[in-house]
């Protein structure tokens, strides 16, 4: 059988970044060393990898990394990512299949900011569909990501809004940066956030074994509730972008997007600065290389994500699991041993 | 089974209990954030009120950014469409999202439960292949094994509101509550006239037509 390819690829360029942030979840930063770092894949490797993953049916990229701009080569992947043309089914008014047309691929780009200058907004500007720059904070943005300036994030917002880039304000909640949530937010509204993805700190990468660091229920109340009054203000819209147990989900929001499913595997899938593939961003393992995505994701591990084969044994018999996957399921491999495991949430007292 | 068509009778007749109705949007609207204090209110409430008004100043009809990116939830961006694998015959189908593609992801939700339900329910997607289904109505077709004598018959689901419908199946049983999700059904809150839909939706798709006849599982409202 042909596997089922997602249709976003989550490029991670580099492993280098600029930031030492607390809450990274990229598996080679995990403290334990089992995801071990190799060769980067070249910039000309990326583009013969973009070709590859366009002929399997990708239409839209993620550059992430590390910080994408730190990828030597970056703007021969954009200039690549510029001239491509990926093949998009038309439909007819009753979902009949017509035909085939191309058009350029959708490119999101996710960046701390810090390296943002006029020259590169202008380089990527008309590639982009969106940006979304981290801003872990504003007092404790420092604390957060190693000692990074949060001036430079809210500058790269401003110069992506201005030269007319959509922009996506990426906020990573900890217990730290709970307290300022409201300020955050709004300071990336008033510096030209258009758009908020909030993630909840989840252990893995750089911030396994961090449990302070992790939200207990109460507070990821607050933090929906916080976060829906800051769009409701502003006139914005926000979106969770680690999916929730749909039994801690008590209200019904207005503004924000509030997830309980999970997309990994299906919808989207990483591959790492050395080619190697993983279902999820925050899979600790990897399971191929690009060059043969098709035997990745025909793995069992990755099955499971398509299945929906990854329940724990507690939520069998739930009313909610048609709409539920029972919160992060990588995050409870991380946390506990197996994909089937409780959310790091249900697991609190 | 007892249990369940006591409680659908008595939900067809309007007699659901009060609790069970309050719940049926059970994922109430957050408060206004006028009415509701700040939820980690700051010591500085000036330079907090300061901080809002500049925001209404900024307020202006909200826009959606979509965009990729490695996100785990009903996607700002779902994709244009979807390719589904036949079981079958391992033929590969172009569906749009917006119709069959979307309704193609429920597939794998439905095969791991589908034994939660009170009744046996059998799935066939093969309606979802161009092969395979050809001839057939495209959708997911399902086969329940009657509640009460057993009898097979057989459903499709082809539209994003009957998709939507279904997990009124999957709600514990005995059923004290329709569960609204993290949207809600609405803004008409417990509107008695739906609990009632729901009830005669959930009778229609566990029992057969002569059963609901002959239990009073049918009610006024389609």
């Amino acid at each position: 059988m042909i596997p089922s390819v997602p249709r976003t690829a989550v490029l991670e360029l580099t492993f280098r970044c600029n930031h030492r942030c607390v809450f990274c979840s990229v598996p080679w930063d995990n403290p334990d060393g089992r995801y071990e770092r190799q060769p980067e894949l070249s910039a000309s490797d990326w583009i013969t990898c973009i070709d590859t993953l366009v002929g399997h049916g990708v239409t839209g990229f993620a550059l992430s990394g590390g910080e994408p701009f730190l990828k030597e080569g970056f703007d021969d992947i954009v200039r690549h990512l510029r001239r491509v043309r990926v093949r998009k089914p038309v439909f007819g008014p009753s979902g009949t299949l017509l035909g085939q047309e191309e058009a350029p691929p959708y490119v999101t780009l996710i960046t701390n900011g810090g390296l943002v200058t006029p020259e590169r907004v202008e380089s990527v500007r008309e590639l982009l569909g969106a940006v979304v720059v981290s801003l872990p904070g504003l007092d404790t943005y420092a604390e957060h990501t190693g000692g990074g300036d949060r001036e430079k994030a809210l500058a790269a917002l401003r110069a992506f809004d201005v030269a007319g880039v959509p922009t996506v304000v990426g906020i990573c909640v900890t217990q730290r940066n709970l307290p300022e949530l409201f300020e955050t937010i709004a300071t990336g509204f008033l510096n030209g956030g258009r758009q908020l993805l909030l993630n909840r700190f989840l252990p893995g990468g750089r911030g396994t074994g961090r449990q302070d660091l992790c939200l207990d229920r109460s507070q990821l109340s607050q933090m929906l509730r916080t976060a829906e009054t800051v769009c409701l203000e502003a006139g914005r819209y926000g979106s969770i972008g680690t999916e929730l147990p749909r039994c801690l989900v008590e209200e019904r929001y207005d503004r924000l997007t509030v997830g309980t499913r999970c997309a990994g595997g299906v919808d989207f899938f990483a591959i790492d600065p050395a080619g190697r593939v993983r279902p999820c961003n925050h899979s600790p393992v990897h399971l191929g290389v690009w060059h043969d995505l098709p035997a990745a994701i025909s793995t069992p591990y990755w099955q499971r994500f398509q299945t929906k084969n990854f329940l724990p044994s507690s939520c069998r018999g739930c009313g909610h699991t048609l709409t539920c996957d029972a919160g992060c399921r990588e995050a409870a491999h991380i946390a506990s041993g197996s994909l089937d495991a409780p959310d790091p949430l249900l697991l609190q007292v | 089974m007892d249990r369940l068509k006591n409680v659908l009778a008595a939900m067809l007749l309007g007699v659901l209990p009060t609790g069970a109705m309050a719940q049926e949007a059970a994922g109430q609207p957050a408060k206004n954030p006028a009415e509701s204090p700040t939820p980690e209110a700051k010591p500085d409430d000036a330079k907090r009120q300061a901080l809002i008004d500049s925001l209404r100043a900024l307020r202006r009809e909200p826009e959606k950014v979509p965009f990729h990116s490695a996100m785990c939830y009903d996607m700002t961006m779902p994709p244009e469409s979807v390719s589904y694998v036949c079981e079958a015959c391992s033929g590969t189908t172009e569906l749009s999202y917006r119709g069959l593609g979307e309704l193609s992801r429920e597939v794998p939700y439905l095969k791991r439960s589908l034994a939660d339900l009170p009744v046996n329910v059998h799935l066939d997607a093969s309606p979802l292949c161009s092969k395979c289904g050809a001839g057939k109505t495209p959708g997911i077709e399902l086969t329940t094994e009657c509640g009460e004598c057993g009898k097979s018959f057989t459903w499709t689901v082809s539209t994003a509101d009957e998709k939507d419908r279904l997990r009124l199946l999957f709600v514990a049983h005995p059923i004290t509550s329709f569960d609204a999700g993290p949207r809600g059904m609405g803004d008409d809150g417990p509107d008695p006239k739906r609990v009632i839909e729901n009830a005669e939706y959930i009778a229609s798709r566990l029992f057969c037509e002569d059963c609901r006849k002959k239990l009073g599982l049918t009610g006024p409202a389609k």
